[in-house]
């Protein structure tokens, strides 16, 4: 878990376009965009979640119509129907060069078409298996 | 909001100056308890008009050298303010607009 | 002693493996047009080359990250992906060159036409970077290029005139016959072949693959300070031959069986084998990293997990991009374009997409968050600003040079 009180970040400097990793070291997208929200006396304002995904980025790079059909699209994949672009602050380990979640990359959306190439294509090619290490 | 939308935000001082939109945030972890972590709390904003070399670090992010890109980031970059929240009486979202108190006043440089 | 062998052994990696076709076919188009009157450029580039791989290495094993991981983060997304664009396209170009100068290799030993074996040859590539390990592919192909030192025998078999062939190379006269255009826009060409981008593109994504930390450091100094340098002192080799076997003759280099013929005639039969064998390793090699920095730098502009040291299952988009890039450059090359001409469209593009990805790389290496004290001192940070400052000059002027000259005629 990381530090529970006290640190102080630059959301350009040090969040914005960070790469994310999840619990098993697996890189899993960048920091596209971060989630705001008031306080119920719309004084003070919180960061309350990452927002990673190809909808995300396309959302803030202009793409308005784009990037949200992107969201709603990869949110109606999941279950239960939730937002699998949206990473909760309190997911985080680290905030380090690279930022440590304590989740899995296949609960992300940033991870959806890693998943499908694998299964439609790259499963198919024989030696997949090993690191050509 | 998205951060991204804030960075879309122009901040004007209390008597209609337009400082320039918002170009960072500083967050701090004092909030209430979310789980076992405390919520990141916005705390100030970094506006300029134009800020070459912000995201390279040369503003806040501590970069120095070399001092030939640092004097020529700086020269090509307006004044950069660093707002505490508690500075911003209001903001209008979907006007992309926000509003200082009239007792703001930029640091002396 | 084992360090030493490993140290040795890397000095002799960096030296075949910085050859490639665009430098086969710069330095020997440029040695029978120009004799060696555009030296100075391959040491330019050389230089620039060993200063901006020392900056790539250390903010790679210092920070842990790669070139465009890097580059998204301190340029932002749209910035990057302009830079992403570009660089893209001209990796691309190269793919294709190499791949075609792979074919022609053999070819050139099989009596076929080399459009039939490149499929052969993107078969060939795409099989070696799906199964063999980083390293052993690295080491391979280093090693085999390290038959080009044929050039350097063959230069001092010719013996020529030692004195007159550096007093030569140090006093650069534009030739009477040339227009100082076209002799600028081959300098360009020179340093663009010298200072690749995709090479840097590979360096960093190794670093990082082969897990690079402090200590290894001082390894890649040695390396880039040693290996480049030779690197290129046998490009001047290559240079050096053209200009005393095909310039007198007035024969100018169109053709990459050209290049191998100056070899021919004054090493004979041994020399051509070992010419084709190091042509073979320069391009293969040189395909290898071309099709991986695609991989790469999509890869890491997006978050994707990236890399050979993963199964390739779990690197599964990167693995698809690197698999399409080879396939689209195997096409392209089919399409009968000139493989001469495409090598050197894309090392003068690429010469003129250097600034935005060296500009990222400067900054970092000067930035304590990601190189801790390691950072660049005053003598570094002037040399490479000094390198910022030609990299700009030359971006600017690639391009209407390239129309002044119509790209070298």
């Amino acid at each position: 878990m990381s530090e529970a009180t006290g640190r102080t970040l630059w959301a350009a400097l040090q969040l914005l376009d960070r790469q994310l990793r999840d619990r098993h070291d697996i890189l899993c997208g960048n920091v596209d965009d971060v989630e705001l929200t008031y306080d119920d006396d719309e004084k003070v304002l919180y960061a309350t979640a990452i927002l990673s995904g190809p909808g995300r980025l396309a959302r803030r790079m202009g793409r308005r119509r784009v990037g949200d059909w992107l969201v709603a699209f990869f949110a109606s994949t999941t279950v239960d129907g939730h937002d699998p672009s949206r990473i909760p602050f309190r997911v985080v380990r680290n905030f380090g060069p690279v930022i440590d979640l304590a989740v899995d990359a296949d609960d992300l959306a940033s991870f959806a078409t890693e998943r499908w190439v694998r299964d439609h294509v790259i499963s198919h090619i024989p030696g997949n298996d090993h690191a050509a290490e | 909001m998205l951060l991204s939308e804030l960075f879309a935000t122009q901040v004007h001082t209390a008597d209609g100056r337009l400082l320039g939109p918002v170009r960072d945030v500083r967050l701090v972890q004092d909030g209430p308890l979310d789980g076992f972590t405390a919520k990141f709390r916005v705390d100030a904003i970094v506006v300029a008009r134009r800020s070459v070399g912000l995201r390279l670090g040369y503003h806040h992010g501590g970069v120095r050298s070399p001092w030939v890109i640092r004097r020529v980031v700086t020269a090509l970059s307006t004044e950069v303010h660093t707002i505490p929240w508690t500075d911003v009486a209001d903001h209008d979202p979907e006007g992309q607009r926000l509003m200082l108190q009239a007792t703001w006043k930029p640091a002396p440089s | 002693m084992k360090r030493l062998l490993a140290v040795f052994l890397g000095v002799l990696t960096a030296i075949g493996g910085f050859v490639d076709i665009g430098d086969l076919v710069a330095n020997a188009a440029t040695g029978a047009r120009f004799d060696m009157n555009l030296a100075w450029a391959v040491v330019v580039g050389v230089v620039g080359i060993v200063v901006y791989a020392e900056m790539c290495g250390r903010v790679a094993a210092l920070s842990g990250r790669a070139v465009f991981d890097l580059v998204r983060e301190r340029l932002g997304p749209r910035m990057a992906m302009a830079n992403l664009a570009a660089s893209f396209f001209i990796n691309l170009l190269t793919l294709t060159a190499e791949i075609a100068g792979v074919a022609i290799a053999l070819s050139l030993a099989a009596s076929v036409n080399y459009l039939l074996l490149i499929p052969l040859a993107a078969v060939l590539v795409w099989l070696v970077i799906w199964r063999m390990p980083f390293e052993t592919m690295e080491r391979v192909f280093g090693l085999l290029g390290l038959s080009l030192l044929v050039f350097a025998v063959a230069v001092w078999r010719f013996g020529p005139d030692w004195s007159t062939l550096f007093h030569d190379s140090a006093t650069p006269t534009v030739p009477t016959t040339e227009s100082p255009w076209t002799y600028a826009y081959y300098a360009i060409a020179l340093f663009g072949a010298a200072m690749t981008p995709y090479e840097v593109f590979f360096f960093s994504s190794g670093a990082v693959e082969e897990r690079w930390t402090e200590k290894d450091l001082r390894i890649n100094r040695i390396n880039v300070l040693i290996g480049f340098p030779l690197g290129g002192a046998l490009s001047l080799a290559i240079m050096a031959l053209s200009h005393l076997v095909l310039a007198p003759r007035h024969i100018d280099v169109g053709l990459l069986s050209q290049v191998t013929l100056p070899v021919a005639s004054v090493v004979g039969r041994l020399g051509l084998a070992a010419v084709l064998i190091g042509i073979f390793a320069a391009t293969f090699g040189a395909a290898l990293e071309t099709s991986l920095s695609a991989g790469y730098i999509i890869g890491q502009y997006f978050g994707w997990p990236w890399g050979k040291y993963v199964r390739a299952r779990q690197a599964a988009r990167f693995h698809l991009v690197v698999l399409i890039v080879i396939v689209v450059g195997a096409l392209f090359g089919m399409t009968r374009v000139d493989p001469v001409k495409v090598t050197e469209y894309s090392i003068v593009l690429a010469a003129a997409a250097l600034p935005l990805t060296y500009f990222p790389i400067l900054v970092l290496a000067n930035d304590r968050d990601y190189v801790g004290e390691h950072c660049n001192g005053r003598a570094m940070n002037f040399v490479a600003m000094v390198y910022l400052v030609i990299l700009v000059l030359v971006s600017l002027a690639t391009i209407p040079l390239m129309i002044i000259t119509r790209a070298g005629a």
